[in-house]
Formats: structure tokens, C-alpha cells, sequence
């Protein structure tokens, strides 16, 4: 039987700016992978492959890893990039390490937003003759899941979404139990997380039925991840963050032929990779899902089985567990995303996720030990990626 | 390079044209897919994983296309893109897909849609720095003729030789019934035709062509073994930097010595345990869009010395090699640039095969196909056999 190769977390770096005048974006992603080999204790000369995630329709030019791929160290070695959500080239990279391919594969993936507005650029996913007319984009498509949800849980927004009765009881009904303490409970792990980008790039307005402050954070993006095999020698391999599960699944293209409110790719990766890794929902101590706004993230924490269904809210305000780093309140731009997830996780079973590092797992005190990733890609999350972690 | 032999089995190819109004991209997909699974003799549900391939969203005036033609509910799925060698990188990632133990099998299809583009070369134009370069109306047409000047300044070639090859190039397309529309044509018939940027005239420039492409690739154990094969024995891929004046003086090579080609051949050769390409392989299909960058792949292959590369055009033209080169045509002849990496893979695979009709060439145990992306930027190369690895 083939024995496949374990693959290694060695070094993680994020960069969530602003509008960052002072740098172009091959200088962000520059500084990003280099603070990720950094972070491994290895140069540019151990890597052997370069895998990543880019848009050309985000970064502003056609085949744009033309420029940005060298910057991101594909210079004179094995490059491939994906048009996918990071947590997908992490997934590649991991393949080609399982695969006896390569040896040490970088990662990196990226958005900025602050150069083009990647809801314009998703406007061009839809189909030019029965969607796009209508001014969908991936925000529209969450706000069209937000309102799916509320009819499938009894809830209806109406004129007063948003109001409070006078018992602070949202008037949308019980499947927004938790919304506004699952809003602060996100904007307040944003605000302690030392990464966060705390000024977004733009103001979009929020489309019904939602709110402003349940949008994300909209950040120039870089996230970079060394992969490695996993030493053979137990001295190297300990504390070495290791992928141990990974999971994939695809739903149709047309919005109609989905359920809007929940994601069911998401549930068969999360399955998978759950699976491949022997776990099980209960093992996990700390889970990050990317999702455009607080609506996607509660949706595919209940898809998941992170939160039961109609409970979204209630466990994303609760449960410290779930997105401890804010989500995507504390920076997102596609197709960044899945990875800038990853490596907050990565961080937080290294213990090194500062002001909102977990201290408590299977409760007792101690940095978390396993965790799930779990993100979706173009178009409005018809595809998802999941990836377990373990310490 | 899996330890596990992978081979392809099942090839599909849609006709190559230059545009197809009356098929969407999906029927396109479904053409080359259908051929492809019935070459394999298996269903939809013998795949494991379904990878795409589609270039700068530009080119089709849709993003991400490929969520609406090719992806497939419920199978593991993602995009990638290189460019002009996003074909083979997809085979790419097949090969660690499978190698990893994710699937047993993969199909992987390359769609390419550039028909709808009002210019192609005006997007290509997208490709290069907004600030620096795009004003110079800098294309992959006049990046090429750069090329071809300074192989004319430093190896003495003569527009006779590109005319030549791409007389070659021609004349051997009209045995490929893919490619609509081919005929033959003259040395001084290429000649004839108009100058699109001084050197290169029109017929030394691959046309706009419109097409899907697809593979079956398959691990050894679930291969029978009465099914034809075309094993692949190695696979090299290199990036290069994106700047051209960062590549005209350095020691690794200049611009014209195409050197990530270079590099993924030695990688493809050790593999395949090619000591001496010029005697040990049969076949080459070239992902070679002008006949100039036909010209500076030989001494990349490792088929002459950088300074012998004028007069082994001279031994090529002569028909004096014992090399075939491009049996159908080559890109050339149909080009539609994400797919156009991954047709010389399939091309190479029926010679292989002994499958290529009357494009079939004598004898061919062993084919190498090349993918080339992004200015000369990103290249591959894959080696193809009859002959499962091992044996």
C-alpha cells in the first residue's frame, strides 16, 4: 500500500493593511511570504514550488500572477495559480507534498481591494444574459441567503429589521436570538486581534436585509503559508503544526438550483476532511470560517455542524471557539480568505494568536489542539474547501 | 513526481475554430468531456476530481467561466490559471491530486472561449505594467517580435527560417481534423502575408481559436491492462520573472534562451531518464504560438547548443533531425490559449497511443509536450510514453 507523505505547517505570516499608499502589491505580497519563510526559519532557496491564489479581475490585470507570482517567490522554480479561494492552493500545495512532488511548497494568496472593488469584479461571474441584469454580486448573493434564512427559520425582517422591542429583543424573531451579541461578540474579537485591519478600505452599504456592522472589514490582503513534509524525526516534527485532513465539494452554478440558506458543499468538505483526519465535530477546539459577512459565517457554522440549525448566531456569540480571530470583521478580501483563516488558526494552535488566543481546550487550560477551516470560493460559495489542523 | 505510475486514458477534443456561436461553453465542455470518458470507458462517477483550466476572464468577458461549464456538483473541483501553459498545469495538478491518494482518477478540461473577445490582443495588452508598459501598446504579438530581433542581431536567423517552420507547421495541420480550416501554405506564402509587428508576419502568429480539451488520467492500479495508455514519465514546470529587461543579461540566460523551459525539461527529463532528447524522443508537440519561440525552444529542449540553434533550424527545415515536430500542427495552427498547453499534452498522448489518425507518425514510443505561458514566463514540460514506467 503507498504510504502518502504528512504534510507540516512551518511558518505563517498575514498582512491586513489599508490602502497602504506607500506599497504597491507586489511590495505587500513581498513582505508577507518573506515574513512567512521568516517565520519557518527557511530562505527562498529551500523552496522548492510556489502555489497561489489570485484574481486577475481583483488585481487589475489579465494573468496578473505574471507580476505578482515572482514577487510571491516564484522566480526560477515550480509555480502554479489557482483563480480559487486560498484554503484550495493550500490544499493543491498539500497534494504535492502528500505526492512525494515536492519537498517545500509556499503558499501565498491575496486581494486588494483598495485598487479594485471585488464586488464589481464578481458582478462579472454572473451570466451575462438572465443574472447580471439583475446587479447581482457575491454581497447581493449573502443578502439573498440572509433573507432565505429568516423564511426558513419563521423570522421575518420586515419594515422593523434592525429595531429592538423594548425588551432589546430583535423584532426579526427567534432566528436572530443572538444577532446583535453575535455582532459585538465579532466586532470585539476583531478589536483584540493584533493582525486586525481596523480601517476598511471602503464603505459598501449594506444590502437587506442586513446591517452595516454585520459586513466585513474590507482589507488589502496577503496571506502566505510554508508547507513541508513532516520530518521523520520526532525531535523535529513535535510542535509542528500538521494538515491531517482535507475535503472538497461543489454544488450546481445556478443560484436557483441551491439551498440559499445553508451551504451543503460546505458540510460534504468539512465530512471529508473530518473523515480523512479521524475526527469527529466534537473533537474540534477551534474552527474558522470564511464567509463574506456575519450572515455566511453563521450559515456555514450551522451547514458544518459547528451550530445547530437556526442557532448560527447564538453559538458565533457564545461559543469562543468558533472565529476567534473575528472573521471577517477583523480583515477579508477574496480570494485571501480561506487562507488568512488557515493562518489564524495556525497561530492559534501554536499558542501565538495573541490578544485572541484561546486558553482553554476540552476544558482544561492549554492552546487548542485541533481545528477546522472551512471556506468557499466564486461563485456565491459554489465550491468549499476544508482542511483540518492538528498539534 | 508520484511514485505511482499515472497515465492518461482518455483523451477528448472538441474541432478547434474560431469562434462558435452556436454552442455555449458548456456544450463545448461536454463535447470534449463525453469523447474523453467514452476513450476511458468509464462514467461521470469514476471521477474522483474534476480540475479546469481557463485563462485571463478577459478573453471569455465572463469570470470564472468554468463555475457554469465545467465544474461538476458533488465532485471535488477548482480552477487553475497559468496563462498559455494553464493546460498543462492542470495536468500538473492532476498528477499530485492522484499521487496524493485523493483520487484514483481525474479529469481535467481546458476551455477556452477568446471567440467572444472583440480583440484578443487588446486584452493581452491587460497583461503588462499599467504604468511602464501598457502605453508602448505592448502585445503578445510585439513581445514576440522583440524576441525575434534579437535572435536575428545575435544567431543570424533570417525570416526565411521562421517562415519555414511555420510552413511546416501548416502543412502538417492539414492532417488534423480538429483543426478547421488548415491548409497548407508555402514558405513564400507566409511571407506574403501581412506584417504584424516587424519581423512577424501574420502567419508566423498563431491564430484566435476557440475550443475545449480534455483528459482521463489514472492511476496504475485502476488501469487495465488491455487499455491504451499514455504513461506519463515526468513533468517539469518553471517560472520565470516577469520583467523583460531583468532577463536580457544574467547568468542563468537571456531573454531569448527561454530559460524556465530550460529548467522544466532538465526536471521532465530526469524523470523520464532522457539523457539524450534528440535520439531518445520520437515526438515533440510544442506549445510554440510563434514560429520564433519555435525557434528558441529547441536548444531549451536540449536539442542543439544556444549557438547551434540557427543552424539546427537549417537540420529541422531539412527534415534532417529523425524529430517530428508538431504532427498536428502545433499551436500554430489552433491556439485557444488556456486549453492550447493541454492539446499538445493530448496530442503527445495519441502519439503515444498510436490513437493520432493520419497525424500518427511511425514508431513513437516516447513524446515530450511542452505548455508556455505569460511572455515565455511559465513553462512546462511533460514526457509521454507507450510504455508504463517500470516495465
Amino acid at each position: 500500500m503507498t504510504q502518502y507523505h504528512a504534510v507540516a505547517v512551518e511558518g505563517v505570516a498575514l498582512e491586513l493593511t489599508s490602502a497602504d499608499r506607500r506599497r504597491a502589491l507586489p511590495e505587500l505580497i513581498f513582505s508577507c511570504v518573506s515574513a512567512a519563510l521568516a517565520d519557518a526559519g527557511v530562505t527562498l532557496a529551500d523552496v522548492d514550488a510556489v502555489t497561489i491564489a489570485c484574481e486577475d479581475l481583483i488585481d487589475g490585470r489579465s494573468l496578473s500572477s505574471m507580476i505578482t507570482g515572482p514577487a510571491a517567490g516564484a522566480y526560477l522554480r515550480d509555480e502554479i495559480r489557482l483563480s480559487e479561494d486560498g484554503l484550495a492552493a493550500l490544499s493543491l500545495a498539500a497534494a504535492q507534498l502528500q505526492s512525494g512532488t515536492f519537498e517545500r511548497v509556499l503558499v501565498a494568496a491575496w486581494g486588494r481591494p483598495a485598487e479594485a472593488d471585488p464586488e464589481v469584479a464578481s458582478a462579472a461571474g454572473f451570466d451575462p444574459f438572465t443574472t447580471q441584469p439583475f446587479g447581482l454580486t457575491e454581497l447581493t448573493v449573502s443578502a439573498l441567503r440572509a433573507s432565505a434564512y429568516l423564511r426558513r427559520y419563521g423570522a421575518t425582517p420586515g419594515p422593523g429589521a434592525g429595531d429592538h422591542d423594548d425588551d432589546g429583543r430583535d423584532r426579526a424573531g427567534l432566528a436572530l436570538d443572538g444577532r446583535d451579541r453575535a455582532v459585538r461578540a465579532r466586532r470585539e474579537r476583531a478589536d483584540r486581534n493584533p493582525r486586525a485591519n481596523r480601517v476598511p478600505v471602503r464603505s459598501v452599504p449594506a444590502p437587506y436585509p442586513m446591517r452595516h456592522e454585520e459586513m466585513r472589514t474590507e482589507t488589502d490582503a496577503v496571506a502566505s503559508v510554508v508547507l513541508c513534509r513532516l520530518p521523520q524525526s520526532e525531535a523535529e516534527a513535535r510542535g509542528l503544526v500538521r494538515i491531517t485532513g482535507v475535503g472538497h465539494a461543489t454544488e450546481s452554478y445556478h443560484l436557483g438550483d441551491r439551498l440559499m440558506s445553508g451551504f451543503p458543499s460546505a458540510r460534504a468538505a468539512a465530512e471529508h476532511a473530518l473523515a480523512e483526519a479521524g475526527r469527529t465535530l466534537d473533537g474540534v477546539e477551534v474552527a474558522e470560517v470564511a464567509g463574506r459577512t456575519i450572515w455566511d459565517e453563521i450559515q456555514l457554522l450551522e451547514s458544518v455542524g459547528l451550530a445547530d440549525p437556526g442557532g448560527g448566531f447564538t453559538a458565533l456569540a457564545d461559543d469562543p471557539r468558533l472565529n476567534p480571530s473575528g472573521g471577517a470583521a477583523a480583515g477579508d478580501c477574496a480570494p485571501a480568505t480561506g487562507l488568512v483563516r488557515f493562518a489564524e488558526t495556525a497561530l492559534q494552535l501554536t499558542g501565538r494568536a495573541g490578544g485572541v488566543q484561546l486558553a482553554v481546550r476540552a476544558g482544561r487550560a492549554g492552546t487548542p489542539r485541533v481545528a477546522l477551516v472551512v471556506s468557499g470560493a466564486a461563485l456565491a460559495g459554489q465550491t468549499h474547501t476544508a482542511v483540518v489542523a492538528e498539534r | 513526481m508520484s511514485r505511482e505510475p499515472i497515465g492518461i486514458v482518455g483523451v477528448g477534443q472538441t474541432p478547434y475554430r474560431r469562434s462558435n456561436p452556436g454552442l455555449s461553453a458548456g456544450e463545448l465542455v461536454k463535447i470534449a468531456v463525453d469523447e474523453a470518458l467514452a476513450d476511458a470507458g468509464l462514467g461521470i462517477d469514476a471521477i474522483g476530481a474534476v480540475i479546469g483550466g481557463v485563462a485571463p476572464d478577459a478573453l471569455a468577458g465572463i469570470k470564472d467561466i468554468d463555475r457554469m461549464s465545467i465544474s461538476v456538483p458533488g465532485r471535488p473541483y477548482f480552477r487553475v490559471n497559468t496563462g498559455g501553459a494553464t493546460g498543462s498545469s492542470i495536468v500538473q495538478a492532476a498528477l499530485a491530486w492522484i499521487g496524493a491518494g485523493r483520487a484514483d482518477t481525474v479529469l481535467v478540461v481546458a476551455l477556452e472561449r477568446m471567440g467572444q473577445a472583440s480583440t484578443a490582443q487588446s486584452i493581452f495588452n491587460t497583461i503588462f505594467d499599467p504604468i511602464y508598459e501598457k502605453d508602448f501598446v505592448l502585445t503578445t504579438i510585439t513581445m514576440a517580435a522583440l524576441r525575434a530581433s534579437m535572435l536575428v542581431k545575435r544567431h543570424g536567423f533570417t525570416e526565411q527560417h521562421w517562415a519555414g517552420i511555420a510552413s511546416r507547421n501548416f502543412t502538417n495541420a492539414v492532417d488534423n481534423p480538429l483543426a478547421i480550416g488548415a491548409r497548407a501554405l508555402t514558405p513564400e506564402q507566409v511571407l506574403a502575408s501581412p506584417m504584424l509587428a516587424w519581423p512577424i508576419h501574420r502567419y508566423e502568429a498563431c491564430p484566435t481559436t476557440e475550443g475545449a480539451c480534455a483528459l482521463v488520467l489514472s492511476r496504475a492500479g485502476v488501469i487495465g491492462c488491455a487499455h491504451s495508455t499514455a504513461w506519463i514519465h515526468g513533468m517539469g514546470g518553471s517560472s520565470d520573472t516577469y520583467s523583460m529587461g531583468e532577463r536580457m543579461n544574467r547568468p542563468e540566460g537571456s531573454l531569448i534562451e527561454m530559460v524556465p523551459l530550460r529548467r522544466a525539461a532538465e526536471a521532465a527529463y530526469r524523470q523520464a531518464g532522457i539523457t539524450d532528447p534528440g535520439r531518445q524522443v520520437r515526438v515533440f508537440e510544442l506549445q510554440a504560438p510563434f514560429s520564433i519561440i519555435e525557434a528558441m525552444a529547441y536548444p531549451a529542449l536540449g536539442l542543439c547548443e544556444v549557438e547551434r540553434s540557427r543552424p539546427f533550424v537549417d537540420e529541422v527545415l531539412a527534415g534532417a533531425t529523425g524529430i517530428e515536430f508538431n504532427p498536428s500542427g502545433g499551436a500554430q495552427a489552433v491556439n485557444p490559449v488556456s486549453a492550447t498547453a493541454l492539446i499538445r499534452i493530448a496530442e503527445a498522448a495519441q502519439q503515444a497511443r498510436g490513437l493520432a489518425g493520419a497525424r500518427q507518425r511511425d514508431g513513437v514510443r516516447r513524446a515530450v509536450a511542452t505548455g508556455q505561458g505569460g511572455a515565455t514566463q511559465f513553462s512546462t514540460v511533460c514526457v509521454l510514453s507507450a510504455d508504463q514506467p517500470g516495465d
